[in-house]
C-alpha cells in the first residue's frame, strides 16, 4: 500500500510540475461550452428551429404578438410559434414542442394597467437541450414585450380601440397618437422601468406552484458534455505515461525492487481514477461558480458516477494503449478512439438530436452512458436512484476493461526487457 | 554474499551470456570488464531479476534469486546504466519517492535521503529539478537511489559512463565508501584504469563468456611477472615467433603487423636477454617500447584485439 501511495503521489507531483496538458484539460470544456454556447444561444445558421406551442387563454392583444413569434432577426434563435388549444400539453408529450408557453386571462388587460404579470413556460420533461435553448430565446422575446408595453402600453391599448371600433379613426386621433409614440420612443431610454413582463419556467409535472430553481443553462449542458472528454484524455495521460516511464528506465528500475509490477500498472489505473474524479469535480464546480449549472447537484451520486466513469476510461485506455507496441501508436490510437467515441456518444452534439440508428451507436460508447448519468442528475432532475445502475454498469466495464488491460501492460513491460 | 552459477541466456541464436560463475564476499567490489556487448549488462540484469536466465542460479546472501525473488530484491541496489530519474521532480523528491517504494517513510527517510545527498554531493542542490542538472549531477541521483535502502548488495552497470573526471572521481569514491562499510558492489566498466584502481577482484568478459578472473595481480601475472616489450617496424613476423617459442619466459601477446607485443618473465633481469635473443636472431624494429603490464595487455592477450575496439 505504501508503495502505492508513494506511486500515485508522484504522478500528482509530476502532474503539478508539467502543468500545461493539465490546464488544457480544464481549459478545454470551458473553451467548447463557451464556443456551442455561443453558437446555440444565437447565431446565423446552424441552430435547429425549435418548436413552441403558445395557449393564449387570453385571447389579447399580447399575447397575440406572442404568438407572432420574436422579431426576425439573424442575431435570435429560430423559434416556430404555434397557436395551441388545451390539447397543447398531450401533444408536447408526444415530443412535437420543446416549450409550451401559456398565456392566463387576463394577462393583456393587467399588462396595460401597469401590473406584473407572468406568462409560464413549460419545458418538455423529456428533452434538455432544446428547451433550454427556447427558453434563452423566449427570454429576450419577454424583454422585448416588456419594453413595448411599458413604453407604449397606453398607446397599444388605444391602438386596440381604435382597430376593434366600428368607425374609422379621424386623422387628428391617429396624428395625434403617432407623435405620442414618437415621443415615447424618444424619451424611453431615460427611464428605469421595474419589470413587467416575466417568464416563469416549469417543467411539465413540476409542484403545482410552477416554480423551479436555478437550473443549468445551455453552458452548462454544454460543459458537463465535454468534461467527459477531459476525463477521458486524463485517463489517456495517465495510462500512457506507462510507456513514458519505459521508455525513461524507470520501469526497468521500478522492477528490481520488490515490489510487483502489478502494483505499478495498478498505480496508474487508480491515478487515472483519481485524476479523473478531480478533474471532473474542478469542472463541475467551476461551472456552479460560473452560474451555468444548477445548485442542487446531488454531489454523493455525481461523485460515485465520476468514479465509475473514470474507471470505464482508464479501463479502457489501458486496454488501448496496451493493445500497441510504441508511444506514439498509444497516443493517435486513444485519441482516435476518444474523439469518435464522443462525437458518436453526445460529447460533441447532443445525443438526444440523433436519429434512431444513431443514438443505438451512441449507446455502444462510454460517453453516451457518462453523459446521460450527468444530465439525468444535473439537469433532468432524475433521482440519483435511477442512475445509479448506470454507474454501476460502468464500474462493472471498467473492472472488466482494467483486468485485459492489466494483462495487455505486463506483457508490454516485460517485453521491454527482453 | 553473491554466488552466480553457470548463469546462461540467448536471444534466438545469439549467446549472450554464457556459463558465467563468479561470486562476491561481503565489502568486495567485483568488476566485470569487457567492451559493448560483452554481455555485462545481460549478467547484471539476470542478477537484479530483470531477465529470467536460460540456466544458472543466483545467490544472494544463500537466498535463491529464482525461489525468493522478493527476498532477494530487497538485498539488492541496482544503478542502471542509462540516467532513470524523474526530471521533473526533485533530487530530493526522486529520493522520497523510491525510498517510499522500499517502504521508508517519516524521519527514517528523511535522515536516509539527507545522509545520501550529502554522499553524494547534491546536498545544495536537493531543491532543484533534475532537468537542471548536469549530467555529472544527474549520475550521482542516479547512484543514490539504488542506496535508498542501504542494500547489502549494489549492482552498479557502468556508472560513470560518459560524465567528467570529477564526478567520476566523486562516484569512485562513493564506490569505495560503500565497500568499506561492507557492502558488496558488483561493477561493470570497460574503462580500465577505472577497474584496475577501484575493484578487489574483477573478471574479463567477451562474447558472454568470461575468460579469465581474479584479482589485479593475479591477472597481470598471466602476463608474466615481468613486463611487455612493443615492438613496431617487424616484417619477418615467422622469424619473431620462432624467437618467441625458443626463448625462456617470452611469450606472444599480439603478433600483428602493425605492432608486436611481447610478454617477458622475470622483471627486469629478463628484459636482456629477451632483447638480446630479437637483435640475434636478425629483427631490426623500428620502435621499441617496454612497459609494466597492464589489464589491456591481458585483454588482449584473451581476445586479439584491443578492449576500446
Amino acid at each position: 500500500m505504501a508503495a502505492i501511495l508513494a506511486l500515485i503521489r508522484k504522478d500528482f507531483t509530476r502532474r503539478w510540475r508539467s502543468p500545461i496538458a493539465t490546464i488544457v484539460l480544464f481549459a478545454f470544456p470551458f473553451m467548447m461550452a463557451g464556443l456551442i454556447g455561443s453558437m446555440s444561444s444565437g447565431s446565423s445558421g446552424g441552430v435547429p428551429e425549435l418548436t413552441v406551442f403558445v395557449l393564449d387563454r387570453d385571447e389579447g392583444l399580447i399575447g397575440g404578438l406572442l404568438s407572432q413569434g420574436p422579431p426576425p432577426s439573424d442575431d435570435q434563435i429560430a423559434l416556430r410559434m404555434e397557436a395551441v388549444g388545451e390539447e397543447g400539453f398531450a401533444r408536447m408529450e408526444k415530443g412535437e414542442a420543446s416549450v409550451m408557453i401559456v398565456i392566463d386571462e387576463g394577462f393583456s388587460e393587467r399588462a396595460f394597467d401597469g401590473e406584473p404579470v407572468e406568462f409560464q413556460l413549460v419545458r418538455n420533461p423529456t428533452e434538455s437541450i432544446k428547451p433550454e435553448i427556447a427558453e434563452q430565446g423566449l427570454k429576450v422575446l419577454s424583454t422585448y414585450l416588456d419594453v413595448v408595453v411599458k413604453v407604449l402600453g397606453d398607446e397599444i391599448s388605444e391602438f386596440g380601440d381604435m382597430i376593434e371600433a366600428d368607425e374609422m379613426p379621424t386623422m387628428l386621433a391617429v396624428t395625434e397618437l403617432s407623435s405620442r409614440v414618437y415621443k415615447r420612443l424618444e424619451v424611453a431610454g431615460d427611464y428605469i422601468f421595474p419589470p413587467v413582463v416575466q417568464i416563469t419556467s416549469v417543467k411539465e409535472g413540476a409542484d403545482e406552484d410552477g416554480e423551479v430553481e436555478a437550473g443549468p443553462n445551455v453552458f452548462g449542458y454544454v460543459l458537463v458534455m465535454v468534461a467527459v472528454m477531459s476525463v477521458l484524455f486524463a485517463a489517456i495521460r495517465a495510462i500512457s505515461e506507462i510507456y513514458e516511464e519505459r521508455n525513461t528506465g524507470m520501469v526497468r528500475r521500478f522492477l528490481s525492487t520488490p515490489v510487483p509490477i502489478s502494483r505499478f500498472i495498478g498505480s496508474k489505473i487508480l491515478f487515472a481514477v483519481i485524476f479523473g474524479v478531480v478533474v471532473m469535480g474542478i469542472l463541475l464546480l467551476s461551472g456552479g461558480v460560473l452560474g451555468w449549472l444548477g445548485s442542487d447537484i446531488p454531489i454523493f451520486a455525481v461523485f460515485l458516477h465520476t468514479a465509475a466513469f473514470s474507471l470505464a476510461a482508464a479501463g479502457l485506455m489501458v486496454v488501448v494503449i496496451g493493445l500497441v507496441k510504441t508511444e506514439k501508436q498509444a497516443g493517435i490510437l486513444s485519441w482516435i478512439i476518444v474523439m469518435m467515441m464522443s462525437v458518436l456518444g453526445g460529447s460533441m452534439f447532443p445525443a438526444e438530436n440523433f436519429s434512431g440508428v444513431m443514438q443505438q451507436v451512441a449507446r455502444l460508447t462510454l460517453n453516451y452512458w457518462a453523459v446521460e448519468g450527468y444530465l439525468d442528475m444535473i439537469v433532468r432532475d432524475v433521482s440519483p436512484l435511477e442512475v445509479l445502475p448506470v454507474s454501476a454498469a460502468l464500474a462493472a466495464v471498467g473492472l472488466v476493461l482494467s483486468g485485459i488491460g492489466f494483462l495487455l501492460m505486463r506483457i508490454r513491460v516485460r517485453e521491454a526487457l527482453a | 554474499m553473491l554466488e552466480v552459477i553457470d548463469l546462461s541466456k540467448s536471444y534466438g541464436d545469439l549467446r549472450a551470456v554464457d556459463r558465467v560463475s563468479f561470486s562476491l564476499e561481503p565489502g568486495e567490489i567485483f568488476g566485470l570488464l569487457g567492451p559493448n556487448g560483452a554481455g555485462k549488462t545481460t549478467t547484471i540484469s539476470m542478477i537484479a531479476g530483470l531477465l529470467p536466465p536460460d540456466a544458472g542460479k543466483v545467490r544472494v546472501d544463500g537466498l535463491d534469486l529464482g525461489q525468493k525473488p522478493t527476498e532477494v530484491k530487497r538485498r539488492l541496489g541496482v544503478v542502471p546504466q542509462e540516467i532513470a530519474l524523474y526530471e521533473d521532480l526533485t533530487g530530493k523528491e526522486n529520493l522520497d519517492f523510491w525510498g517510499g517504494i522500499y517502504g521508508l517513510s517519516g524521519r527514517t527517510l528523511n535522515a536516509r535521503r539527507d545522509e545520501l545527498l550529502e554522499l553524494v554531493g547534491l546536498a545544495d542542490r536537493a531543491r532543484d529539478r533534475v532537468r537542471e542538472y548536469s549530467g555529472g549531477m544527474k549520475r550521482r541521483l542516479n547512484l543514490a537511489l539504488g542506496l535508498v535502502h542501504k542494500p547489502r548488495l549494489v549492482l552498479l552497470d557502468e556508472p560513470t559512463a560518459g560524465i567528467d573526471p570529477q564526478a567520476r572521481l566523486n562516484i569512485l569514491e562513493v564506490v569505495r565508501e560503500l565497500a568499506s562499510g561492507g557492502t558488496s558492489v558488483l561493477y561493470t566498466t570497460h574503462y580500465l584504469e577505472e577497474a584496475e584502481a577501484l575493484c578487489d577482484r574483477l573478471a574479463i568478459m567477451d562474447h558472454g563468456s568470461t575468460l579469465a578472473q581474479g584479482s589485479v595481480a593475479e591477472l597481470k601475472r598471466e602476463l608474466g611477472d615481468g613486463s611487455v616489450i612493443t615492438l613496431t617496424g617487424i616484417d619477418r613476423l615467422d622469424t619473431l615467433a620462432v624467437i618467441a617459442e625458443r626463448t625462456d619466459g617470452m611469450s606472444v601477446i599480439e603478433l600483428g603487423e602493425e605492432r608486436v607485443m611481447l610478454g617477458v618473465a622475470g622483471g627486469s633481469a629478463g628484459l636482456g636477454p629477451a632483447l638480446e635473443a630479437l637483435y640475434g636472431g636478425g629483427l631490426t624494429p623500428a620502435q621499441v617500447q617496454i612497459k609494466e603490464p597492464s589489464l589491456e595487455d591481458l585483454f588482449i592477450k584473451l581476445t586479439g584485439r584491443e578492449l576500446r575496439d
